[in-house]
């Protein structure tokens, strides 16, 4: 079975039963936090956002319509504009989620072993040269850019599934990477 | 001076591979469902528009209710021991007691001095798992030749207690799994058992003659790990050949649970394997 008759499945069946959006958070979570680490490299913010993007999808699951997108491309578009949030704000709350964990008063469960997985992470990131090089590039761009020089060259998308996420024409998406390439040429040229 | 094909290359070899935070990720998991089913408890309790006192109680008692009863773990083999999270023991089992030629590894109780040993690794490249391997035989005939993995539910489910556990409260269950069976087929079952214990064979006695709930899984298994959902009421069903006495409400069954089991036959001589992972019930 293809992978977007399986998501449909899952999606169909995740709407009138929770328990199936375990299925789908397990499938795409590693692959949504990496686009965000990308986008921001810093994991604590990464994982508020992924918190959030999660929880927008499975409260706005029964508005999917397979038809408009992929689920992947969904909850990049949903993780999209939690990082533009975060980038006007400078400062990020994963504020839908917080606020419905007050209403129940539940709390997200913290331990010492689950901080240190936090701790080890942000070390990988920090330590990776290669990704700090480029994000500080890129930190030199708009955000139209850095949004999309992400997603086609990190995360190795094709420009038709960068114009789901975004909902931009192809064309469209092309002349973004491209005016974001020339950009990066000028201001690291200088 | 950087050309076009440079920045191109500095953001591909950029990509950060490999970052996980499985704890942080089961912990959101979790809360999210929590959230899920509460939010789905007061929408339906809002339809039939009960008093405010009464959704109060309901609402709160439920949500209790939820956190306790959304999941539980029967085992995620993460200590990499023979028991599982509440002392029940994995164990192989095969044909041979009857006379059968099926053989299984781990070793099955009687067979031979290793007993059951978890393998690694598990899901998601970490851990441990159940992994069964083996064939079985020609002796017993098409049908009748067989092998399997059992979990008994907790420390006093099997011999000489043999105490069932009311699941009720739960869907189903849940597992990973991956695996070669071959040409075999791999069931589910969910058996029924009494209170006693056949000392002879250090079992509990079966109220079936072994026609037990099931569901063919075979074609869940493939060589990369794959959730299996099995809903209780919905997915299982006894087999044709149930004698007539002993047929019996799905409801009983779940009232008084005393292992599961995985079950393979007609692998016509071949040599299979099944790797079972994080077991839950939902």
């Amino acid at each position: 079975m293809r992978n977007d008759e399986i998501d449909k499945q899952l999606v169909e069946r995740a709407k009138s039963d929770p328990i199936y959006f375990a299925e789908i958070f397990d499938k795409y979570y590693n692959l949504i936090l990496r686009y965000i680490i990308h986008r921001i490299g810093d994991i604590e913010v990464s994982k508020d956002i992924a918190a959030e993007t999660f929880y927008k999808a499975l409260n706005k699951i029964s508005t999917y319509h397979p038809t408009t997108a992929p689920f992947s491309a969904w909850l990049y578009r949903i993780a999209s504009n939690e990082i533009n949030y975060f980038f006007r704000r400078k400062k990020y709350e994963p504020v839908s989620l917080d606020s419905s964990l007050k209403e129940i008063n539940l709390q997200i469960p913290s331990s010492i072993d689950i901080e240190n997985e936090l701790i080890a992470a942000q070390e990988m990131i920090d330590n990776n040269k290669k990704y700090q090089m480029a994000k500080e590039m890129l930190y030199k761009l708009p955000e139209k850019y850095q949004e999309v020089l992400v997603l086609r060259f990190m995360e190795d998308l094709k420009i038709v599934e960068i114009s789901r996420i975004l909902g931009k024409s192809e064309g469209t998406v092309k002349s973004l990477i491209s005016r974001g390439i020339d950009k990066l040429k000028k201001i690291l040229n200088k | 001076m950087y050309d076009e094909n440079e920045l191109i290359k500095i953001l591909t070899d950029a990509k950060i591979e490999n970052i996980k935070i499985d704890k942080n990720r089961e912990n959101i998991k979790s809360v999210l469902l929590k959230l899920a089913y509460y939010k789905k408890e007061e929408k339906s309790k809002n339809i039939f528009k009960i008093p405010l006192i009464y959704k109060y109680i309901t609402a709160v008692a439920g949500f209790f209710a939820l956190i306790f009863i959304t999941f539980f773990v029967i085992d995620n083999m993460d200590d990499g021991d023979r028991f599982n999270r509440n002392g029940g023991i994995w164990s192989t089992y095969s044909d041979r007691h009857q006379g059968g030629d099926s053989v299984v590894w781990p070793t099955e109780y009687g067979y031979g001095r290793d007993g059951f040993i978890m393998s690694s690794p598990g899901y998601g490249n970490k851990g441990w798992a159940v992994r069964v391997t083996g064939r079985t035989g020609y002796k017993l005939g098409y049908n009748y030749n067989y092998l399997g993995v059992v979990v008994r539910f907790n420390s006093k489910s099997y011999c000489p207690e043999c105490k069932g556990t009311n699941i009720r409260k739960y869907n189903g269950i849940r597992f990973k799994i991956k695996g070669n069976l071959q040409q075999g087929q791999l069931f589910f079952i969910l058996p029924y058992e009494s209170e006693n214990c056949i000392s002879e064979r250090l079992t509990c006695e079966s109220l079936t003659d072994y026609a037990d709930y099931e569901k063919d899984i075979s074609n869940y298994v493939k060589e990369d790990w794959q959730t299996v959902m099995i809903d209780f009421r919905k997915d299982l069903s006894q087999p044709f050949w149930v004698k007539k006495d002993k047929i019996v409400d799905i409801e009983k069954v779940l009232e008084s649970v005393h292992l599961f089991k995985w079950q393979y036959k007609n692998g016509n001589g071949e040599i299979m394997e099944i790797w079972i992972d994080d077991v839950e019930l939902y």
